[in-house]
């Protein structure tokens, strides 16, 4: 059976074959060859895996996103960011990750972040002397940030594996977001400092009163959609449609920046990439029901009790494989297949499952922008048009910077549970 | 057949796929904006008129799967499913297409092996009568998009394959010719 669950997907993983077809190739191998059940189970399983509620806000959260890039809001609160900063040492590279940040509270998804900020901010990077190598990092790694911060479409696949709940976890990733973009802008600063990077921006009230009152409109949907959450007033997926109908209307009303036609180009592609995304959830559902049945997460549970660690040499433990996992595998793959492995033994040493699933996300973000297979990489090689290498060599600093961050995420626990303890 | 005439029938059959992958891509927009429109109604109308729709959240998962499959058919029509396609982008166009006919063809064994098993318990649903518990609606209805899912998508690969074989064959007979 290690050849149907283990050897051939992996095989077939640096093939490049689709991932979902690996695991119901895998799961499909293994249910002629090994398995005694029904093989109807497949399609019950697989139907079970995309028949949940919390599931619809990935739709409307991908589908909000893509409305918020078609309408120019990512420019304009870019250039608030810029605005607000003024002329710190390395502006233009602290408004990147700041920018990022802001972004990721509107759009759900961390590839479309770095499509968005990369080719308004690539260019002046450059031209403000940062160089091919440290911009092209920049970009990829502060488009990971996302994933942390809520609205987080890993956060809500984690929720509902691990039936944990998405408004606790939308609420433990605020301030570990926050300390991500921090210690991002920090290294930036430090950088900008040693490198004698030339700062462009200047502080102008006028300006940032102009350019706060374009980003008004931007700016009030997070606040209204985490707002509405917190306050019991709708469900994460109420919140999703409402981000939709805000979108529609800010882009259609408020900046006449699109038609009605791009609105619904915008609703195909999102359905496009909802279906990229969720036929992996219903094939790795199937795929971590034959894990369990075969009583896998039961034995990894048992080999390391008897290791008899503790819980900060366990989260280690599981940082390194988080790691190493996100360096070749989608957030969603590595996020369905691994939490029903992980969690027996998350509650067997007694970690709190919502301080776990921040720090298996904060994982996950920085799998985004890691060599080889980080998603964010191949965003950014197509929008930039930069090479791999360069890229690969790029964002190693930033991996640095934001192991250390996750250093922090993982033993200081307080940090993720603080607000989610809050709601 | 005259090569003309292959030429022709090849076009045609290109912009029947053409045609159908963009009314599809339109279908799957308007399911989208409608389950929109249905999770804004239903949310708004619990607060203001103190009723929502019964059935709404049914609806609109089995809306999404629906979509899904819909989608995943266009995705795999595009090869535009999620890879690390590393490899890929460091081959040349032989091995690459050699690539492509091995994904084609897992994606076809997989999809073609859900589908019959995706059948089979939708005929067992539809013996059993079982029906969701908000709608009412039989329970076939939704079960249904997987077996048409899998089926269309094993469907799409094998023309990929064939396509493929077709490419690969071509590209072997002119390598032949231009040898010396």
């Amino acid at each position: 059976m290690i050849w149907t669950l283990a050897v051939i997907p992996f095989a077939l993983l640096f093939l490049g074959t689709p991932i979902f077809a690996i695991f119901l190739f895998g799961a499909a191998a293994t249910f002629v060859l090994f398995l005694s059940v029904s093989p109807l189970a497949l399609q019950q399983i697989m139907f079970g895996g995309l028949d949940n509620y919390a599931l619809l806000a990935i739709p409307f959260f991908i589908f909000a996103g893509d409305l918020m890039s078609g309408t120019g809001i990512a420019d304009r609160l870019t250039a608030w960011v810029l605005a607000l900063i003024g002329r710190i040492p390395g502006s233009l590279g602290v408004a990147t990750v700041g920018a990022c940040t802001l972004i990721g509270a509107i759009s759900g998804s961390s590839t479309a972040v770095v499509a968005a900020v990369a080719p308004t901010l690539y260019p002046g990077l450059i031209r403000d002397g940062y160089g091919t190598r440290f911009s092209a990092g920049l970009v990829s790694a502060s488009g990971s940030i996302d994933i942390l911060i809520p609205p987080s479409i890993a956060m809500i696949l984690y929720g509902a594996s691990a039936e944990q709940s998405v408004p606790k976890l939308f609420a433990a990733g605020v301030l570990p977001g926050l300390l991500f973009a921090l210690m991002m802008s920090a290294f930036v600063i430090v950088r900008a400092l040693s490198a004698g990077v030339r700062t462009t921006a200047r502080f102008d009230f006028p300006h940032l009163v102009r350019t706060t009152w374009q980003a008004i409109p931007a700016l009030f949907m997070p606040v209204f959609v985490l707002s509405g959450i917190y306050l019991g007033w709708f469900s994460p997926t109420e919140a999703g449609g409402f981000a939709c109908l805000y979108a529609i209307l800010v882009g259609r009303y408020v900046y006449r920046s699109i038609s009605w036609r791009d609105v619904l180009n915008s609703a195909s592609r999102s359905a496009l990439v909802t279906a990229q995304i969720m036929v992996i959830v219903a094939a790795a559902s199937l795929f971590s029901w034959i894990l369990t049945v075969n009583g896998v997460p039961q034995a990894l549970t048992s080999a390391l009790k008897s290791l008899d660690l503790a819980p900060w040499s366990f989260l280690m433990a599981i940082n390194c494989v988080l790691l190493i996992v996100g360096c070749f595998l989608d957030p969603t793959s590595a996020i369905l297949v691994l939490t029903p492995l992980f969690m027996p033994l998350v509650k067997s040493v007694g970690i709190d499952p919502i301080h776990f699933g921040i720090v298996m996300t904060a994982n996950i973000a920085i799998g985004m922008f890691t060599p080889p297979f980080g998603l964010n990489l191949f965003v950014a090689q197509s929008v930039l048009g930069i090479p791999l290498e360069t890229l690969y060599r790029g964002v190693l600093p930033f991996a640095v910077v934001q192991i250390s961050a996750l250093m922090i995420v993982t033993y200081w626990p307080a940090l993720s549970l603080y607000l989610a303890n809050a709601v | 057949m005259p090569p003309a005439q292959t030429t022709q029938l090849h076009d045609l059959a290109a912009r029947l796929a053409r045609t159908a992958g963009n009314i599809a891509r339109t279908l799957l927009g308007l399911v989208l904006l409608a389950m929109v429109i249905l999770n804004v109604i239903n949310a708004a109308g619990r607060y203001t008129v103190g009723a929502v729709f019964i059935g709404a959240d049914e609806l609109l998962v089995f809306a999404m799967i629906f979509m899904v499959m819909i989608g995943m058919l266009i995705v795999t029509a595009e090869r535009g499913h999620i890879a690390l396609d590393f490899l890929a982008n460091r081959l040349g166009r032989r091995a690459n297409l050699a690539l492509g006919l091995l994904h084609d063809l897992i994606i076809l064994i997989a999809s073609a092996y859900a589908a019959v098993q995706s059948f089979a318990f939708v005929a067992r649903v539809g013996a059993i009568g079982q029906t969701s518990m908000a709608l009412g609606l039989s329970m076939v209805v939704p079960h249904s998009a997987l077996a048409l899912g899998f089926s269309g998508t094993a469907v799409v690969s094998a023309l990929l394959l064939l396509r493929d074989i077709l490419a690969l064959r071509a590209g072997s007979e002119s390598a032949g010719s231009a040898r010396p």
